[in-house]
């Protein structure tokens, strides 16, 4: 079962691409239970020890939705694995916005995007260094540019029509998107200069 | 052998950090404006709210079953000739988000005398990771009252970065509804940093 994760395309290593997978499905329960519990158990009744208490897994889904955006290009550059790492900030996006029925192009969609597309150059970087096969290339550098190309269109469009209160989240899009270039153009010059 | 000791002790620092940040997130009250104003336990946080029609702030309850002030309600209307859906229509006709992640707040009720959750929610995005706007809408005695304010990334909570240009972005869209923004203010003396002057928008269907 574990052995099944093993793919230069998920990760180097197993025990590492286990714990990311557990940490993204953790994340989806997480924000489900945000959901389910604020639209059924908190009402004006609710005691407030309970409401408290649902104020810290709201208030630790928010920070973890904005944390997997960083943990996915760290995950990249430790474990490779290009796939995975743009899975770490975009599933958990995507999932709970068609599960919850609120998946649209925003600022929120825009920065996962950005951060699966370094998360992923990131991470191609990596594998080029550790494998270097012709079929890893390929998928990896495919999926690089199917990320980046939407990433820098929303980018774009939120920045130039956006509301001023949208420029942290753009900002942190084209860093994002900036890292994604540098990483590509390093991976892309070692190949060439291998040939 | 050393490379896996290293590697464990990144993972260790990495496993720390982020929980650091996520007690940081979850314990911190973030929604409270740089001057925070509370109640003390026991002390009655509604009074100045009692003689209006309107909600004057918003209320996070406390684990000593109190009720503390935290951030001042900057948009009215008497709902003469609309409803809490005609309102909710306007954020949801921008592509705003119903319900979205975010701390549970009350408004005090002066018809049953009682701390009461939102009639309706909403934020320009779900989570809000790269900031967003973020409104509370309560409807009490058939008038309605809307806190808005725009929130920051979450760092790793969201804070306020500004109650005015959510007020200002919220007048815009109902204007763009037609709505009527009336531009005389009423004065509600809950002035709160970082920019709140204490008076509230009216606006009339």
């Amino acid at each position: 079962m574990i052995g099944g994760v093993h793919h230069p395309l998920l990760g180097i290593r197993t025990r590492s691409t286990v714990i990311a997978i557990g940490g993204i499905t953790t994340l989806i329960g997480a924000g489900i239970a945000d959901h389910l519990l604020r639209t059924s158990v908190v009402s004006d009744i609710a005691p407030p020890t309970v409401v408290v208490g649902f104020d810290v897994l709201s208030g630790a889904v928010i920070f973890a939705m904005g944390a997997v955006c960083l943990l996915g290009v760290g995950y990249g550059y430790r474990n490779g694995g290009p796939f995975l790492a743009a899975a770490v900030p975009l599933v958990p996006h995507v999932v709970l916005g068609v599960l919850l029925g609120d998946l649209r192009v925003d600022v929120d969609t825009t920065l996962s995007v950005a951060a699966a597309a370094a998360g992923a150059a990131v991470a191609f970087w990596r594998v080029e260094r550790a494998s270097g096969e012709e079929s890893v290339h390929s998928l990896a550098l495919g999926l690089v540019v199917a990320l980046a190309v939407p990433g820098v269109w929303w980018t774009v469009s939120i920045g130039t029509t956006g509301a001023p209160h949208a420029y942290p989240g753009v900002v942190g899009a084209v860093l994002l998107l900036g890292l994604t270039v540098v990483s590509l153009v390093v991976v892309l010059g070692q190949s060439v200069g291998t040939q | 052998m050393g490379d896996d000791r290293t590697t464990r002790r990144q993972l260790l620092v990495g496993a720390t950090g982020l929980g650091v940040g996520l007690v940081t997130a979850a314990v911190g009250d973030p929604e409270v404006g740089r001057q925070p104003r509370r109640t003390r336990p026991g002390e009655s946080a509604a009074l100045p709210d009692d003689d209006r029609p309107y909600a004057l702030w918003q209320y996070r309850p406390t684990l000593r079953g109190n009720y503390a002030r935290t951030l001042p309600i900057n948009l009215v209307s008497p709902l003469e000739a609309a409803n809490l859906a005609d309102v909710r229509a306007v954020f949801r006709g921008a592509g705003w988000s119903a319900w979205p992640s975010e701390k549970v707040r009350y408004a005090w009720n002066p018809e049953t005398a009682q701390y009461v959750t939102p009639q309706w929610t909403g934020a320009e995005t779900r989570y809000g990771v790269g900031g967003r706007l973020h409104v509370r809408c309560w409807v009490l005695a058939g008038h309605l009252s809307i806190q808005a304010h725009v929130d920051t990334p979450p760092t790793p909570g969201h804070r306020i970065q500004s109650f005015e240009a959510a007020r200002s972005a919220v007048e815009q869209l109902f204007a763009g509804a037609g709505w009527t923004v009336h531009p005389g203010r009423l004065a509600f003396d809950n002035e709160q940093a970082p920019d709140h002057d204490g008076s509230v928008t009216v606006l009339e269907r």
